[in-house]
């Protein structure tokens, strides 16, 4: 791709992500190659880049990937495909050696403070540890250290106190010290403040801001808590199962979400103010397990705007009364107990009877579940999602679009076929399209 | 502050630890109350307070920890009560509740708790099924039989998809949003007139937290449940709660409705508390936070415990020991606060104290040299 450079100017790609997947196999050794079981699909092709001086956010639910992620990028892990550059240097390739030289450059900071400080090490020596790893600042370590505890607000005199002699906002700054103590280009932050109280969070953040001007840093801040992510991003990737579903500068992306994930998700944050609309829940059951994915867009079992099939002819309003019985059959949440297929039919479809094939393939599902003793509840579910789910042009493609950004010029990726359409990527793609760079 | 429809009135409960550094006095002289079907608040950093307060109504607080004064009457029976012995010494008094009285009247039945850690508060080699069935069949009196279509039918309450099938299913099958399903319709069971729920949604996700907070109203308005909510999280306060109690160092700073708690905070904590939360809504271009740690409650500061963080402390919060007074004006809502700014103490005149919280302190840690470069 790029060629590998020294340094990478401000606003420059600083981290590439081409494609990047992580696959974790359920087992291992002998019996794993003769009976193998289908593996956990962490991170499924990402591709996604990290500009410098810039604090990418990545913000999804617990179980989405983000700390995979996280650990693939800095080769913790090692990707199952995919490659990932860092300022042009294609990590993979690289020997141990090279890689272990790298690293200098490209620092973590975890989410629990406890546990990611050696209890039985004073506080000096941690932080010149990666000097010393690295024999960078030789003779001049402990001076460094001193100054860098000044710099994210600790007292230089705690140089020889131990870490449980810390509060955990402190212990991070700590792990902040650390982190910079080898004065590297990437940080990247594990949910670095999800442990705080929020007075205390709200230091440690502001520590990182004053930080990221100072040193030049570049960060991947990996939160699920959206109004951190809100305060301290530049731009903002969200996940869901695997896949990054939509990135966008921050403004943008909380403005105009543009992938019915990311609205859901931000229709669910409580604001903490009685007077404000309450949140609404928009998302139901939950997130599918990552050894089978659902095909195509990984939302669509949930996904409130799931689009109709095009090979049946239906309007709006009965589609949505098909999506919302396909679901509940599905996932069995309602009883049959006293139910016949005349009054299931009135409660799921009040207005008007859905027909032509649609029509049909509703009455036999009903009649499955109505008719049947016991109910065939999976003959039912089994065939309405065949017949609509599955047909919906959301399973049987991967979506990827730009759209038309609104509040910056920034560019704007939603993986959600509703924006059918906006231009096209993969279709750019092959077609080798060269998209202008930004000219200032 | 007890009228006819009070659930559970507490008066100045104290709970102390004795350890060997010496008392900490974790709770330390709280009063509230909670009415029927009404969801109070109790919110607070770590180590405000708030589980141990809890423990405590519920007898609860172990070793070497002990409610060591105060009263807490609940449905007209005494949970906790004190009096002095002829040697002048607090003894628990004759009309406090029994050990045994407690278990088999009070908790579970008339009390339920909803832990924060839904996999440590089930046992994860039985079945959920027969966890929530003993639990009722202990609790209520039913045999094998009715215990468990009760507890089908709390399930399926609590909107967990095929009950019957999922009676027989190990926590560890549940997701984190469900296992918490589950303790809610265990505490559900018996038909508490209370639940006290500490921190439940503090492990969820946001999606998640949305779908039991809902649950929760709806659960309430059926069952007519009251419930004290724990958390540190203001967003949930303000989406729950009709009334709220501040927590600090021990300490129930502020009480007010939560309309007004937001809109017309009277404590500086409670203000800065809020100030310094990012918002999801809007972006901040800085964050106010509350300089400095919560003092820790073995040593607390004399005063007001706050004065060491307070934008607003002068000298007289050193020294005097700020009233917990109604500061509402008649006709308005009742609106308890803990501060000298509204007693009649000298605050006026007093000089503001010299702390990096008021601003007036200089050596501010983040000023460092930078050399000469304008940046800009």
């Amino acid at each position: 791709m790029t060629e590998a450079v020294d340094d990478v100017d401000f606003g420059e790609t600083l981290v590439e992500l081409n494609g990047v997947t992580k696959h974790f196999s359920q087992g291992s050794g002998f019996l794993e190659s003769l009976f193998s079981k289908p593996p956990v699909r962490a991170n499924d092709d990402v591709t996604l880049d990290v500009k410098k001086g810039e604090t990418l956010g990545l913000v999804g639910e617990s179980g989405c990937g983000k700390s995979t992620l996280a650990r693939t990028i800095l080769q913790l892990t090692e990707a199952t495909d995919g490659d990932i550059y860092f300022k042009g240097r294609n990590l993979a390739e690289l020997s141990g050696e090279e890689l272990r030289r790298q690293r200098e450059d490209m620092q973590m900071i975890f989410q629990d403070p406890q546990s990611s400080l050696d209890p039985r090490m004073k506080v000096g020596p941690i932080v010149e540890e990666p000097m010393e790893a690295h024999g960078l600042y030789g003779g001049e370590r402990e001076e460094r250290a001193r100054e860098l505890l000044e710099k994210v607000g600790l007292d230089p005199q705690h140089y020889n106190r131990y870490p449980h002699q810390f509060s955990g906002g402190q212990r991070q700054r700590i792990n902040l010290a650390r982190a910079l103590s080898v004065n590297p280009d990437f940080v990247v932050c594990d949910e670095p403040v999800s442990a705080l109280d929020v007075s205390i969070q709200a230091q440690v953040l502001n520590t990182m801001n004053e930080l990221q001007d100072e040193f030049g840093l570049t960060y991947l801040f990996i939160a699920h808590d959206l109004s951190v992510i809100r305060h301290i991003s530049d731009r903002v990737a969200v996940m869901y199962l695997g896949h990054v579903v939509e990135v966008a500068d921050k403004e943008e992306l909380f403005e105009n979400p543009s992938h019915p994930y990311t609205e859901s998700l931000l229709k669910a944050i409580p604001t903490p103010d009685p007077r404000a609309a309450g949140r609404e829940v928009v998302l139901e059951g939950d997130v599918p397990s990552p050894i089978e994915p659902p095909s195509g867009c990984r939302f669509r079992t949930r996904c409130p705007k799931l689009i109709a099939p095009d090979e049946y002819d239906m309007d709006a309003e009965t589609w949505s009364h098909v999506r919302h019985f396909v679901r509940q059959v599905d996932r069995r949440t309602f009883e049959l107990e006293g139910e016949t297929e005349a009054s299931l039919r009135q409660r799921f479809f009040p207005d008007r009877q859905p027909d032509g094939e649609v029509g049909r393939l509703v009455d036999e599902a009903l009649s499955k579940l109505a008719n049947e003793d016991p109910p065939d509840w999976e003959g039912a579910g089994g065939l309405l999602v065949e017949s609509f789910a599955e047909q919906s042009i959301c399973a049987q493609e991967r979506p990827v679009y730009e759209v038309a950004s609104e509040h910056t010029d920034g560019e704007h990726l939603a993986a959600c076929h509703l924006h059918r359409g906006s231009e096209d990527l993969v279709a750019a793609d092959t077609t080798d399209v060269d998209v202008g760079v930004d000219d200032d | 502050m007890s009228d006819a429809n009070t659930l559970l009135d507490v008066e100045n409960l104290r709970t102390q630890f004795f350890t060997e550094e010496g008392t900490v006095r974790a709770v330390d002289g709280i009063s509230f109350d909670v009415n029927e079907g009404e969801i109070v608040g109790l919110v607070g950093e770590s180590g405000a307070g708030k589980s141990v307060a809890t423990s405590s109504l519920m007898r609860l607080v172990e070793d070497p920890g002990e409610v060591v004064g105060g009263t807490v009457t609940f449905k007209g029976e005494t949970l906790i009560d004190f009096e002095e012995n002829t040697k002048g010494e607090l003894r628990p008094s004759e009309a406090m509740l029994s050990n045994a009285e407690m278990r088999e009247n009070v908790r579970g039945n008339e009390i339920a708790i909803i832990f924060q850690d839904p996999m440590e508060a089930l046992n994860p080699v039985f079945k959920v099924g027969s966890q929530i069935r003993e639990f009722i069949e202990i609790n209520r009196g039913f045999d094998e039989g009715e215990a468990k279509a009760l507890a089908v039918d709390m399930l399926r309450e609590v909107g967990i998809p095929e009950p019957e099938e999922r009676y027989h299913s190990y926590p560890h099958q549940f997701s984190g949003g469900m296992r918490q399903r589950v303790l809610i319709a265990m505490a559900l069971a018996c038909e508490p007139s209370l639940i006290i729920a500490d921190e439940p949604t503090t492990a969820l996700d946001v999606t998640v937290e949305a779908q039991i907070l809902e649950l929760v109203d709806d659960l309430r308005e059926k069952y007519d449940t009251a419930f004290v909510w724990v958390t540190h999280d203001m967003a949930v306060i303000a989406e729950i709660c009709d009334r709220v109690n501040v927590m600090y160092l021990g300490e129930v700073i502020e009480e007010a409705a939560v309309d007004d708690l937001f809109h017309d905070t009277k404590h500086p904590y409670t203000d800065a508390l809020l100030d310094s939360i990012p918002r999801p809504d809007q972006t901040t271009a800085e964050l106010n936070p509350i300089v400095g740690v919560m003092p820790e409650a073995i040593n607390p500061p004399p005063g007001c415990r706050f004065h060491t963080r307070c934008p607003d402390a002068r000298e007289v919060c050193k020294r005097a020991e700020p009233a917990y007074q109604d500061v509402s004006e008649p006709g308005e809502r009742p609106h308890h606060v803990h501060c000298v700014k509204y007693e009649d103490v000298g605050y006026e005149y007093s000089d503001p104290l010299d702390t990096e919280a008021t601003g007036a302190f200089a050596g501010d840690l983040m000023e460092t040299e930078t050399e000469g470069e304008a940046d800009d």
